[in-house]
């Protein structure tokens, strides 16, 4: 017993010590884990590249998960260690530039000669006062996904262009038993997933925040975002054209749904498909994509990322120098590829791999009406609040009416936006 | 066991006094299929998760839901070391752990001790004041604790999260409180032996608290097998990370493979289970002892 008291204390002591000193000039980069071996293995062999290239220099190539970024980055800027390069999502890009954590980028984009050739809707979310605070790194558009035999069982000749249209076939595919058990939705509803309604809001000629005067605006209560919100909740409350679960659907089990032919029709990006071929290979001939329907105009949420340059980084231009080598054609192109995004830089976007695969050609298509939530310095609280998923949620579950919803959504974001 | 299944015994000898050898079986009937129902409930989601690691991608989504398998994928556990090196974030999470664990013990014993039996002024505000530190989140504290770590240089290192883990409010709260039970008449006897506080500390309490311990010890290992955010933040390099960090690689923005998520979730929880297992015995035996003392 002494013997073992005695070992304790010295391992205890000895524990501080454990700690060993740094290697050589070492440049961190913070990259969202992709899920997706392949592209390690290429981030991997970028670091080799740019490691050749600058010997002098260790990167430290590190996945970050999405779900944990905001903690993780937060806490690394708060404590002043964050990483040289990072890829950060749309939306939370605007977030660290207004916190002032991030390099303008200007200079350098210019310098490659890419200021004109990024992806506009990604780069919205990246510019603030006219400063560019990162480089659109790659892109994607949520599309309408829909089963071509059930539409052709239907009758249907050809996909929606417009919202009557799109209400129509997806109550003509919706099919009922004989005991009135309805064995096919018409759409997966997600009542999860911002992301995939607040577009019809856009295509409704409304806008979720707008700048007037200098100062953030919310656009949730203008009369053509109420009717667009109406219309996307009543696909589930009045039409029942999804399963009653669906009120809480994320971007996940919409997936799963349309994937095991429980629903018809789905709103998603081209990176969404994969998923769907692994859990079920039958579905892939059976899938057509077109435009997602409009009213007023056409319009999409582009996701995807923007590389960034923390200010705090003591190497900023060994830092652009790695973005730059991230964007360069060869790792914008292989990228792409492999997530099922589009490169952040549009001249290649034109690339022949994306113009002959039938479904990726509509996607890219779709990018061209391309929108970013509004870059404003206060969206990413309202993110986080989730200010527009729970006004879909009183609506649904009956709290409040879509105007009420609609105001206090308002209100709440009016309060945010402007911090 | 000897003394519970006395007890058993007695009680059966009761009920057959009372009641026939028939209401006893239905009773037991009764009371095991309550039991069991109740384990059912906390057990199924374990078994679904064992069940699933050995399913392939496309059988989970199976439409209608299968229980078992049709097919036992075995090649799941070896996909794992392909997408990310096990065995060094086992080892890893190994070594943070079992530090964690033999530090809280070593220190919250100590300190236990001296504020249940030793006197000195402002013994019971001390503790009082360090009681109020388990009221503030780790949350809270994590971003000043980057901050100090970054001062000493340790960030990406494991010290990073062994030595805040060393100490511990709430272990030093529980045995505390356990070692005020055990009767000082017991101290007071070594004291006429002629025993200082630390031999009376070495060979009267600790010995009789090995439930206590048993039980900080179980706790300790699970708080810092399992956690997430301190981990997270602190380390950077991939070869350092524990294996709750390691999970992640399965969970991508776009899709999780929940096959291969379950097979890692079975092989990283088997330790905790085993130790779970092994630290049984001293809480039987702590019950023992609370028998013999009466």
């Amino acid at each position: 017993m002494k013997k073992f008291a005695l070992f304790t204390f010295v391992l205890v002591l000895l524990l501080p010590l454990l700690g060993t000193a740094m290697a050589k000039t070492s440049l961190e980069v913070w990259i969202m884990q992709p899920g997706n071996q392949d592209v390690e293995k290429l981030l991997a062999q970028a670091k080799a590249d740019f490691q050749a290239k600058n010997p002098e220099v260790e990167v430290n190539l590190q996945f970050v998960p999405w779900l944990s970024a905001w903690q993780k980055i937060t806490t690394a800027v708060a404590g002043g260690e964050a990483p040289d390069v990072c890829e950060l999502g749309t939306t939370m890009t605007p977030f660290y530039a207004d916190m002032g954590a991030l390099l303008d980028m200007t200079k350098y984009v210019q310098a490659w000669g890419y200021a004109k050739d990024l992806d506009p809707g990604v780069l919205e979310s990246a510019v603030m006062d006219e400063k560019l605070f990162g480089v659109p790194w790659y892109a994607g558009a949520r599309a309408l996904v829909y089963r071509k035999d059930w539409f052709a069982e239907a009758g249907i000749k050809s996909p929606p262009k417009t919202w009557d249209e799109f209400l129509a076939a997806a109550k003509a595919i919706q099919q009922v038993d004989k005991n009135g058990k309805v064995i096919r939705y018409g759409f997966a509803f997600q009542g999860n997933g911002r992301l995939t309604w607040l577009p019809f809001i856009w295509q409704n000629g409304g806008e979720i925040g707008y700048k007037k005067d200098g100062k953030w605006v919310s656009g949730m209560n203008s009369p053509e975002a109420i009717e667009a919100i109406r219309f996307y909740a009543d696909l589930l409350l009045k039409h029942k054209l999804s399963p009653e679960a669906s009120v809480t659907w994320s971007a996940l089990n919409a997936r799963q749904a349309f994937a095991l032919g429980t629903c018809g029709m789905l709103i998603e990006g081209p990176w969404g498909l994969p998923p769907i071929y692994n859990a079920n290979p039958e579905i892939a001939s059976k899938i057509g994509v077109c435009l997602l329907p409009g009213k007023k105009k056409m319009a999409t949420f582009v996701g995807g990322s923007n590389l960034v340059v923390f200010k705090q980084s003591r190497q900023k231009d060994l830092a652009a120098e790695f973005v730059h080598l991230l964007m360069g054609d060869k790792y914008q192109l292989e990228l792409a590829k492999m997530l099922k995004f589009f490169p952040g830089r549009v001249s290649l976007q034109d690339d022949t791999a994306f113009k002959s695969d039938p479904i990726l050609k509509v996607f890219a298509e779709q990018m061209k009406y391309g929108r970013s939530l509004p870059a404003a310095p206060g969206w990413g609280s309202i993110e986080k609040l989730d200010v527009p998923g729970v006004m879909l949620q009183k609506i649904l579950t009956g709290q409040m009416s879509v105007e009420q919803a609609a105001a206090w959504a308002a209100e709440k974001m009016n309060d945010l936006f402007n911090p | 066991m000897a003394l519970l299944q006395t007890e058993y015994y007695s009680s059966h000898e009761r009920w057959q006094q009372r009641h026939s050898l028939r209401y006893f079986l239905l009773w037991r009937f009764f009371v095991y299929a309550i039991l069991i129902c109740t384990a059912m409930i906390v057990l199924i989601p374990l078994i679904w998760s064992v069940i699933t690691s050995f399913k392939s991608y496309t059988e989970i989504f199976i439409n209608p839901y299968k229980f078992l398998p049709e097919k036992w994928v075995w090649k799941n556990f070896a996909d794992i070391f392909q997408a990310m090196p096990f065995h060094l974030y086992f080892i890893n999470t190994l070594k943070i752990s079992t530090a964690c664990v033999l530090g809280t013990l070593a220190t919250s014993a100590l300190a236990g001790y001296a504020f249940a039996r030793l006197q000195f002024p402002g013994r019971d505000y001390l503790f009082l004041g360090y009681l109020a530190t388990m009221m503030i989140p780790r949350q809270i504290t994590l971003v000043p604790t980057f901050i100090l770590m970054r001062w000493l240089g340790l960030l990406d290192q494991h010290a990073a999260l062994i030595l805040p883990g060393l100490f511990s409010a709430y272990g030093t709260f529980l045995l505390r409180q356990f070692f005020l039970t055990i009767p000082y008449e017991l101290e007071e006897a070594a004291i006429i032996d002629g025993c200082g506080y630390f031999r009376r500390f070495l060979t009267i309490i600790l010995p009789l608290s090995k439930p206590a311990l048993a039980t900080l010890g179980i706790f300790t290992l699970m708080t810092s097998w399992n956690d997430y955010l301190y981990p997270l933040v602190f380390l950077n390099s991939e070869k350092k990370r524990t294996l709750v960090l390691g999970l992640a690689v399965f969970r991508g923005d776009v899709d999780i493979q929940w096959n291969l998520l379950m097979a890692a979730v079975v092989m990283a929880s088997a330790p905790l289970i085993i130790a779970f297992l092994a630290a049984q015995r001293f809480f039987v035996e702590g019950i023992a002892t609370g028998g013999l003392k009466g």
